[in-house]
């Protein structure tokens, strides 16, 4: 080092503007450049697994499902001889780190969701199954037929299932008989229904609830009711969204409309604020007595015994509209799905059949008071007597279960239908003017999809 | 002209940004290549994972800003939040740092107190204030029924919500506060006691000598402020999913549904951008204005 004082080394500007130049201009040119093509569908160019090659399975199940998962899967690699490794991922994360990681290329083999395989599999993120169903001769034959449907759209097989999420009137034994109802007798008309909850819902001094006897949007939503009330959300052979041309849809919401001035809707908003935590938690307002019937899971028999141990209770078919069978979503509870990109989908495959197997379905509705989609499973003695009103929803899953609309816009459309419900009970829009709306937008994007999917 | 730089100081300039390496590798890697990226994909529609994507020029933009509703309502959710937001918690903040300046023994244990919250994370935060705001159990509702008035609805009230978050939001201004507080200790005393001198009151101490020595900073908190505000989201999601009707369906909410639920990720590109030029709109908005109330030590302005 010389022992002049240099002065400080001065880019020049050309020098600086160069270099600023070739930085921006370099990363412009990579940002640019379109995304490889991923992965292809299913037969694509996989090498052929390895023997023992690791089948990744992501599971939505925490806690004691977790704990059953996992003892199904060592089951499974013991009678296989496979390498299934079982990951609890929980179902508040298992979606977006699944979309994560099979967008990032490096997804699992096998990862349990629920309905996005409508959204997700049209949209490539998931590899269609029925070449491996039609090779092995896995049919869904046995199936309730509503649950065997829901594993498809645009023609594809999206995954298999084992437990059903269906939905009923659940109601509490003690303020029903207190109301002078008979508990042998609940109700199956929509009359009957209002009835039960004007008797049972009261009001203090000030006019404000105490108790809520039934509400409609309570635990439930447009598409349980539309159902009862004979609707169809869906045209699938014309690819037409049906909410604004369904007259039932109408009816149902503006039933809906009609507990709303009956109480008035700021006063049930309050008492609805009040409600404490409904998932998982002894504060659920049906538990304690704010509500006194609801729309409720099948798997809420589950909680109950753990929640509220001294709480009796009446489980019945949903009430209908004159003319309607009793009627339930039949919702694949957990869809087991393979994603594009897993390195072993022979593997992922192989497990998500053992998944749907009698003996596991039989074992997951045991603990967790889901229904069984194999029928016989169902009606097996051993998941038949594990809960009581078993019987109620398996009848349903036989006849008068409807799935979802499976469209690659499901999710838009049930965002669209808690939006209208929630503004239509507030009074800001009229019933048919907002049914018109949602239906513009939903199937705008519909068409917008199938047009971009064509090209 | 020098076109190349002597040998010796091109050798410490690469040195120099040799130790700024990772800096600007980050900075390319991972934040000016995705914002150019997002702009590239925003020009195009992307149905099929794995598939090339199609171009569609601006039609992204016109739909957002000609056809979605819920885009304008969104929008206006956010403005609400910095418009009404900013200036009530830089207020606030500003009075409290003055509180906590003076020279108590043991004013380190309140500034400890208030500046607290602010590392409890945002999760945690969300999940405290849903309980206090409940209208029937909630702390504030409670309080008010003591004194024989009928809480409202807070989160539950549309016209409220946004409201309600707000106050939530002065929950975690300790950051602001401590940031005030160090501007404060660089105010003279001798201009102070000038003051006192000429017979200034504590107020008159206050907007004539505080908040104008002050101005840099609070012009510093209130840019930070704008930005962040523009940002809102986590307690939207957490607390209110958008609702009750919308009133807190902010813009970066809006556009994580649009990315994340509804698989739009060019139109959700479409709408950062439309944010990144609102926030830079406010952002020169207000550098320009700045003029006008900034005082600057050493500067001949008033």
């Amino acid at each position: 080092m010389s022992n002049e004082i240099s002065p400080d080394p001065q880019l020049s500007r050309r020098s600086f503007l160069r270099a600023a130049a070739l930085g921006i201009g370099g990363t412009l040119l990579v940002a640019c450049v379109p995304p490889a093509p991923g992965p292809s569908a299913a037969g694509g160019e996989q090498a052929p697994a390895a023997e023992n090659a690791p089948i990744i399975y992501w599971s939505m199940f925490g806690l004691e499902e977790a704990a059953q998962a996992e003892a199904q899967v060592a089951r499974f690699n013991e009678e296989t001889g496979k390498n299934a490794i079982f990951m609890s991922i929980g179902w508040g994360n298992v979606a977006q780190k699944a979309q994560v990681a099979i967008e990032g290329g490096s997804p699992p083999d096998l990862v349990s969701l629920w309905s996005q395989a409508y959204t997700w599999g049209p949209r490539g993120l998931l590899l269609p199954l029925e070449d491996y169903a039609e090779r092995d001769g896995w049919t869904g034959q046995g199936w309730s037929e509503p649950a065997y449907e829901a594993l498809w759209s645009e023609n594809h097989l999206w995954g298999t299932g084992h437990t059903l999420n269906m939905f009923a009137l659940h109601i509490n034994k003690g303020l029903y008989e207190e109301a002078g109802f008979d508990p042998a007798q609940p109700p199956t008309d929509i009359a009957a229904l209002d009835d039960m909850a004007e008797k049972l819902t009261t009001l203090d001094a000030d006019g404000n609830l105490t108790q809520l006897g039934f509400l409609p949007w309570q635990n439930s939503n447009l598409w349980h009711w539309g159902w009862a009330h004979g609707a169809n959300f869906y045209d699938e052979e014309n690819d037409k969204i049906l909410a604004g041309s369904d007259e039932h849809i109408l009816q149902a919401l503006e039933w809906f409309v009609s507990y709303a001035e009956k109480y008035g809707i700021d006063n049930i908003d309050r008492f609805q604020s009040g409600f404490g935590r409904a998932t998982m938690s002894p504060d659920d307002p049906w538990y304690v007595g704010k509500v006194a019937a609801q729309i409720d899971g099948s798997w809420k028999r589950s909680w109950i015994p753990r929640y509220a141990p001294d709480l009796e209770y009446i489980v019945a078919k949903s009430p209908t509209a004159a003319g309607v069978e009793p009627v339930s979503l039949v919702e694949i509870g957990a869809m087991f799905n393979v994603p594009s990109g897993a390195k072993n989908p022979e593997g992922a495959w192989e497990l998500a059949k053992e998944f749907a197997s009698k003996r596991c379905q039989i074992e997951f509705g045991n603990l967790v008071g889901d229904i069984p989609p194999l029928l016989e499973a169902a009606r097996d003695p051993e998941f038949l007597n594990s809960y009581p009103y078993n019987d109620q929803f398996i009848e349903m899953a036989e006849s008068g279960g409807r799935a979802w609309p499976r469209i690659p816009v499901l999710e838009l459309y049930k965002d669209e239908m808690n939006r209208l419900v929630d503004e239509v009970v507030h009074g800001k829009v009229q019933p048919q003017d907002g049914l018109d709306a949602l239906t513009q937008k939903v199937q705008k994007e519909l068409d917008d999809f199938r047009k971009q999917t064509a090209a | 002209m020098k076109i190349l730089l002597p040998r010796r100081e091109w050798r410490r300039l690469r040195v120099g940004l040799l130790f700024a390496s990772p800096w600007i590798v980050g900075f390319l890697g991972f934040t000016l290549y995705p914002i150019i990226a997002s702009f590239y994909y925003s020009l195009h529609v992307y149905t099929t994972f794995g598939q090339p994507m199609q171009w569609v020029g601006f039609s992204n933009y016109r739909e957002l800003l000609g056809q979605d509703k819920l885009f304008w309502v969104s929008l206006y959710n956010t403005a609400y939040m910095v418009i009404l937001g900013v200036p009530f918690h830089i207020a606030l903040a500003i009075l409290l740092a003055l509180l906590l300046n003076v020279k108590l023994r043991g004013v380190a244990i309140y500034r400890t107190i208030y500046y607290l919250p602010t590392i409890v994370p945002v999760v945690a935060t969300s999940v405290l204030w849903l309980w206090i705001f409940n209208p029937e159990y909630g702390l504030i509702n409670a309080g008010l029924s003591l004194l024989g008035l009928r809480g409202p609805g807070w989160l539950a009230d549309p016209g409220l919500a946004k409201l309600a978050l707000i106050l939530m939001g002065s929950w975690t201004i300790g950051g602001t506060v401590v940031i005030f507080l160090a501007g404060l200790q660089d105010i003279p005393q001798q201009l102070y006691e000038a003051a006192m001198i000429d017979g200034a009151g504590l107020l008159q101490r206050v907007f004539y000598v505080t908040l104008p020595m002050l101005s840099p900073v609070i012009f510093f908190n209130f840019i930070i402020a704008v930005i962040g505000g523009f940002q809102t989201f986590t307690e939207a999601f957490i607390m209110t999913q958008g609702g009750p009707l919308d009133a807190t369906l902010f813009y970066a909410l809006y556009l994580y549904r649009n990315a994340f639920e509804f698989f739009k990720m060019p139109y959700a590109s479409a709408m950062a951008w439309v944010l990144f030029l609102v926030v830079v709109t406010a952002t020169i908005f207000v550098f320009r204005t700045s003029a006008r109330f900034v005082y600057y030590e050493g500067d001949g302005s008033k």
